[in-house]
């Protein structure tokens, strides 16, 4: 965003120095391994990869049913998410903050949680068609879980919280003094909405699609619970890595799939810079009311979204207090004697996972701090030659599907102690988030602030410490807690790092999906949830709209 | 100032307190065995009891055979594992491979000739045998399959599973001697796939991971897995479940151990290796149906809850050698003819 000069924004060689730590962290976790991997897929053992990926075929099937699901999800999740964003950006409703809080919920969950979720809803023994059954007498979308509808409906699942939360920070910007001015001049709806909004809102709608799109190409542990008759890309290079030790085939995938998210987000994404925030909210006076049944309408909408994403939760939850034989039984030995018993007992499966992911996000949290903070300062009031595309690269690896950046990171860095691993996986997808929200902290401050501090004589140092970190602390804050919620979630990079002495809570709650019954799981999706859910309230509070880049589903 | 002050030394407070917390974790004596469910052949109950006689975790592993050969052959400069467990042909085909260090645990000789190798670079810690896992209330009125004919009936439509061969071991026996069994050979996978693409019109999944709880729920109806997990299902947790071998013949499989090459504990293994031949622990496998390797660990008790001895008349014992030399490429071709169809 560089170009205007600003007093106390000057071009040079001196801002490289914040930013250096960045540097050799982008390089060493991100560049040097996945130009392993890219070289694996270009040359390959006598052959290329690349040409058999694209040639007729499985790896081909999987590609356009990875391009095709994932962009008809992000299509109906936009539109899905236009009424419940609007009404969050725009009206002051009672219960307006819980209902954000229950939408934005799932951005947080691994893919794994998510495909869970879906077979406890859509599964063949799952709420939703043990209920028809009950209600019609006939079996009735039973196993749809397991479909390339089940997968669209997990898609669905993460993205429209992703879409709302991208719609409503762009609804908030938008000027409704336009619209209060056409209206004024005698333009009818359909004008107003046909030469203002859409218009207006073209390119949040463009960038939203490209942030869900991107979602959904990535995801992978979503597909590794669901994607049992359908093949998309990230399994087949889940395949391909771990089934197969093909790292060419995998290399050639993922550079693909890298390759469609990078440019969906070059082609359509920019849509939502931050721009002048709040603006909208200021003016709202002038701006035109909707009628009373279009607010209900909308309100009525967003409420059926948040109940739509807590459903599944609360009815997995409820299985670690019920006894109702659709749960179905404990399988480890013991009947459930009550809940504080069937709490140990996951706690002393589970605990040794537990620590080491509170340990991982305690080292995550101010390490991403270090590397990204500084980098974002000097991103924005002290640019160096090349320092845009320095940013650009720290943001990138956001489109890396995870399974391949920790594969690219056991090849070259195998012999690194695998929580060092962990922790730079987690960083890779972390750091772009503090990148992002300090920056964009920064740029809402006038940055002439620091050049009249220096010119009233205070020492850089003094400027730093007395104006610059107590200006940016809830950035800093937000940042600290965006990076925990992310690092907590993390499974697609953990799930291929982790060892089973080195497990993350995330891999744990796959493996207690899989091998453990019902109020087990439910009990370890409860615990993993605690922390999570004050972090999101958070996060909203401190208007954390980064989140919607959540770890990985 | 103040409030970044105190941030600052939480950052600070959090970077020394991340190290010591891991060291303490990692200072426990542990064995890693790749493929160790807890779900299959009660791996669970056997580590839990092997914690307590020894102090020594082996935590639970989610890795098929297939897998856990695979992250053998991709840790080999950089040894993670001390051993793994695989069904008989993968852990032959690893060994092949140079990913096994030889040890012969105590106990060596009870273990039957053609069920170890002679250079002790893996053997057979029990046995089982391939059948259909029927949980009959989530049948919804249809009759409990006999045969693999019987799979093929439409009304079995979405019931079946079977795990991804190219994952388990389990299922690579399952597809390997399905082949064998329909007039294949080990050059021509042509028949049993073609059996296997029409029971695809069935399969609800190829599950990559331990659906053991989702039979128990229904969620899976028919599992063609290993006998002893329907016989827990049935005898441990009370499930409706009914174990049969198919009329057309069944196989049974030895269940393998091997020593990682280059294991990093790699006297805590062999002695964790000596106990799985007790008959502590040949008993606990016994407890979750899988049939103990040492001649006499079966209590009769478990032993009187198997089909009659006629039903396990038809199952035959596959030659692990061939077995091992085709899976390459009858996996491959199960992955293009089966599931790379993808619906």
């Amino acid at each position: 965003m560089g170009g205007s000069r600003l007093p106390g924004k000057r071009a040079g060689a001196g801002g490289l120095l914040p930013a250096l730590p960045l540097l050799l962290f982008l390089l060493l976790a991100v560049a040097w391994p996945l130009s392993h991997l890219a070289a694996a897929a270009v040359t390959g053992a006598g052959r290329s990869a690349l040409a058999e990926v694209l040639s007729a075929g499985r790896y081909r099937t999987s590609l356009v049913n990875s391009l095709v699901l994932s962009a008809a999800a992000a299509a109906a999740a936009v539109a899905l998410s236009i009424l419940p964003a609007w009404v969050l950006a725009r009206e002051r409703f009672a219960g307006r903050r819980l209902l954000r809080a229950a939408i934005a919920l799932p951005l947080t969950f691994s893919g794994v949680l998510v495909g869970f979720l879906m077979v406890v809803m859509l599964g063949r023994v799952g709420a939703v068609p043990v209920l028809l059954q009950r209600l019609t007498g006939r079996e009735l979308l039973a196993g749809s879980a397991y479909t390339s509808a089940g997968l669209f409906c997990a898609y669905l699942y993460f993205e429209v919280p992703r879409a709302v939360m991208t719609l409503e920070a762009a609804f908030r910007r938008f000027p409704g003094e336009l619209d209060a001015a056409a209206r004024t001049l005698g333009a009818s709806a359909r004008e107003r909405l046909l030469r203002i909004g859409l218009p207006l809102l073209a390119p949040a709608l463009r960038s939203t699609f490209a942030l869900t799109f991107s979602a959904s190409m990535g995801s992978f542990g979503v597909a590794l619970i669901l994607a049992r008759r359908f093949t998309v890309a990230p399994l087949e290079v889940y395949n391909q890595l771990i089934g197969f030790l093909d790292d060419a085939t995998a290399g050639a995938l993922c550079l693909l799939l890298a390759l469609a998210t990078l440019a969906a987000d070059r082609l359509l994404g920019g849509g939502t810079r931050p721009g002048a925030a709040g603006r909208g909210e200021a003016l709202s006076s002038l701006r035109a009311r909707p009628s009373r049944l279009a607010r209900r309408a909308g309100i009525a909408v967003a409420a059926a979204a948040a109940a739509l994403l807590c459903a599944p939760i609360a009815i997995t939850v409820a299985g670690a207090f019920s006894s109702s034989p659709w749960y179905g039984q404990r399988s480890e030995g013991a009947p459930v004697a009550g809940t504080a018993p069937l709490f140990r007992y996951v706690l002393g499966l589970w605990g040794p996972n537990l620590l080491r992911s509170a340990e991982l996000a305690l080292a995550v949290v101010p390490l991403a701090l270090l590397l990204g903070a500084p980098a974002a300062y000097a991103f924005r009031r002290r640019p160096f030659p090349g320092s845009r595309l320095l940013e650009a690269a720290a943001v990138a690896p956001l489109a890396i599907p995870g399974i391949a950046l920790a594969v690219a990171l056991i090849e070259t860095a195998g012999g690194a102690p695998r929580i060092a691993l962990l922790a730079a996986g987690h960083l890779v997808y972390t750091v772009p988030l503090v990148v992002k929200t300090v920056g964009n902290a920064l740029e809402s401050h006038d940055p002439r602030l620091e050049g009249a501090a220096r010119s009233l004589g205070a020492g850089r140092l003094a400027v730093l410490a007395r104006l610059v970190v107590p200006l940016l602390a809830p950035a800093l804050v937000l940042s600290a807690l965006l990076v925990f919620a992310v690092s907590w979630g993390e499974f697609n990079a953990s799930f291929l790092l982790a060892t089973p002495l080195v497990q993350t809570f995330p891999a744990a709650l796959y493996l207690t999906y899989t091998t453990n019954s019902f109020p087990v799981a439910a009990a370890a999706t409860l615990i993993f949830l605690l922390p999570v859910a004050p972090a999101v309230a958070a996060i909203q509070a401190l208007g954390g709209e980064e989140l919607r880049r959540g770890p990985q589903a | 100032m103040n409030r970044s002050a105190a941030f600052l030394a939480a950052i600070a407070l959090a970077f020394a307190a991340a190290p010591g917390a891991t060291a303490v974790a990692d200072s426990e004596q542990v064995v890693v065995q790749y493929d160790c469910i807890p779900n299959y052949a009660n791996w669970g109950g056997v580590t839990a009891l092997y914690k307590k006689v020894s102090g020594v975790t082996v935590p639970p592993d989610p890795k098929g055979s297939s897998v856990a050969m695979a992250a053998l052959e991709r840790e080999r400069e950089h040894p993670v594992a001390d051993c793994a467990y695989y069904s008989g042909a993968i852990g032959f085909q690893a060994a092949q491979k140079g990913l096994h260090q030889p040890y012969k645990p105590k106990g060596w000789e009870a273990i039957p000739a053609g069920l170890k190798d002679p250079g002790g670079l893996w053997w057979t810690v029990h046995t089982s045998t391939i059948a259909l896992v029927v949980n009959t209330k989530a049948l919804g009125g249809a009759p409990v399959p006999r045969s693999w004919q019987d799979l093929l009936n439409p009304v079995y439509k979405g019931k079946v599973a079977y795990d991804d061969p190219t994952w388990g071991g389990t299922s690579y026996t399952l597809v390997y001697g399905l082949n064998q069994l329909m007039g294949g050979s080990d050059a021509d996978f042509k028949p049993g796939l073609a059996y296997l693409k029409k029971l695809d019109a069935n399969v609800s999944s190829y599950p990559r991971e331990s659906v053991y709880n989702a039979v128990l729920r229904g969620e899976i109806p028919i599992w063609i897995n290993a006998d002893g997990n329907g016989y827990k299902m049935k005898h441990v947790d009370g499930a409706p479940v009914e174990v049969v071998i198919p009329a057309e013949g069944s196989f049974t499989m030895p269940l393998v151990m091997g020593m990682a090459k280059g294991a990093p504990h790699p006297a805590e293994t062999r002695r964790y290796f000596d106990w799985l031949l007790t008959r502590e622990a040949q008993a606990e496998f016994a407890k979750a149906y899988f049939r103990p390797v040492v001649e006499g660990a079966m209590p009769p008790d478990i032993a009187a809850r198997f089909l009659p001895a006629r039903d396990y008349a038809r199952a035959r014992a596959l030659d692990l050698a061939p077995m091992a030399a085709a899976a390459d490429a009858l996996k491959k071709a199960w992955l293009e003819e089966i599931r790379g169809s993808g619906r």
